[in-house]
């Protein structure tokens, strides 16, 4: 049974979220489409910062937890006009993941963040996925720099970020408050 | 982006978005003791969080917190809206009011919009608040409004051995308010 507060809301309350959704831009690559997440993808969410993996992300959560952190990088569409994709199949619209591009108090530049299911890992969609966000942070918002804040431990975060073509930079390493490593992505150039 | 949030409009009171900028009057409210019934005292930096967790429900649910204006000044006397985070029971009428803003019946006033705004626009049949048992201000806002005392208590986070744990008020119903 899906617990009330993980329900739908129904009613004008449903059409008001359903505007704020629709004001969130969808990216579709070869095989993913990245769209606006819903009441109904937190499950999938809470299934991944609250699992073990959760805890290269500042978890393990609790499920309260889970929830105050999935509404706040949603929220970042409203603060910053970037924040967190459902990232889902296109070919049976299954989600298996979130990309996020978010900026909270303390980070000191935009951060492009991937989350994945464990089914679906080595298929190579939060590859697509994370480029197609990345691609949309340079072109469509126009952002100076961004990096990706990853645990020393999250090796398959850290082989993401490489392959996305990220480098590590010490000297922000070196800046932050809390040990972190940050994978830096190439900023292209910008086009004529 | 912008957003749909609607505004409502008492006598004296305007129930706007939040936004970032009123981070200035929810920090120091936050810092306070004046927040102890509500989940506080917070660290200023928690309270980009709560506020960027406000605009999450209303993105999600579609309802959610309002900032409160006074109509004359524009001058920010506290939040006041509908809530339901985690694991609450059920969505609450929540409120709280600034230094210097209480005894003026706002409070109240603003309730009473966002009471009507739940059974009207939004249709609900329920309504609730969760309110401190030693939070006499809030429980007599709740009263005038007509909520009564279930008894019933809540433990938002168990986990943590100083969360309190709250009591639930009920409102009448949408028939029993008009």
């Amino acid at each position: 049974m899906i617990p009330r507060h993980e329900m739908p809301p129904a009613g004008s309350a449903a059409a008001l979220a359903e505007t704020i959704a629709a004001a969130i831009p969808v990216l579709e690559t070869e095989r993913t489409r990245l769209r606006a997440p819903r009441i109904g993808d937190f499950d999938l969410y809470a299934s991944i910062v609250c699992s073990p993996r959760g805890s290269h992300l500042g978890g393990p959560y609790t499920r309260a937890d889970a929830w105050s952190d999935f509404s706040r990088a949603v929220a970042g569409w409203l603060l910053h006009g970037h924040g967190l994709w459902c990232v889902e199949t296109r070919a049976d619209r299954l989600a298996i993941g979130f990309v996020v591009i978010g900026l909270e108090p303390g980070d000191a530049e935009p951060e492009l963040g991937f989350l994945f299911a464990r089914e679906v890992e080595g298929k190579g969609f939060a590859r697509e996925a994370a480029a197609a966000a990345r691609d949309f942070a340079w072109h469509r918002l126009g952002l100076e720099s961004l990096v990706s804040y990853i645990d020393a431990e999250n090796t398959r975060a850290i082989e993401l970020a490489l392959r996305l073509g990220a480098r590590r930079d010490a000297a922000a390493e070196a800046r932050l408050a809390e040990p972190a490593c940050v994978y830096r992505h190439p900023r292209p150039e910008k086009r004529p | 982006m912008s957003l749909p949030i609607p505004t409502l409009e008492t006598a004296r009171l305007r129930l706007v978005a939040p936004e970032e900028r009123h981070l200035e009057v929810e920090i120091p409210f936050w810092e306070s003791e004046r927040s102890r019934f509500v989940g506080g005292p917070l660290p200023g930096y928690r309270v980009w969080r709560l506020l960027a967790t406000q605009l999450g429900h209303w993105a999600l649910r579609g309802y959610g917190s309002w900032m409160v204006e006074e109509k004359g000044s524009g001058r920010a006397i506290g939040m006041v809206g509908l809530w339901h985070p985690g694991e609450w029971p059920e969505s609450e009428l929540a409120y709280h009011l600034y230094e210097g803003s209480e005894g003026k019946g706002y409070a109240t006033e603003a309730g009473r919009a966002v009471i009507d705004h739940a059974y009207g626009t939004l249709g609900w049949r329920t309504l609730i608040s969760l309110i401190d048992p030693e939070n006499t201000a809030s429980q007599s806002v709740a009263r005038r409004l007509g909520a009564v005392n279930t008894g019933e208590t809540f433990v938002s986070n168990p986990a943590d051995p100083a969360c309190r744990p709250v009591e639930i008020w009920r409102y009448p119903g949408p028939e029993a308010m008009t």
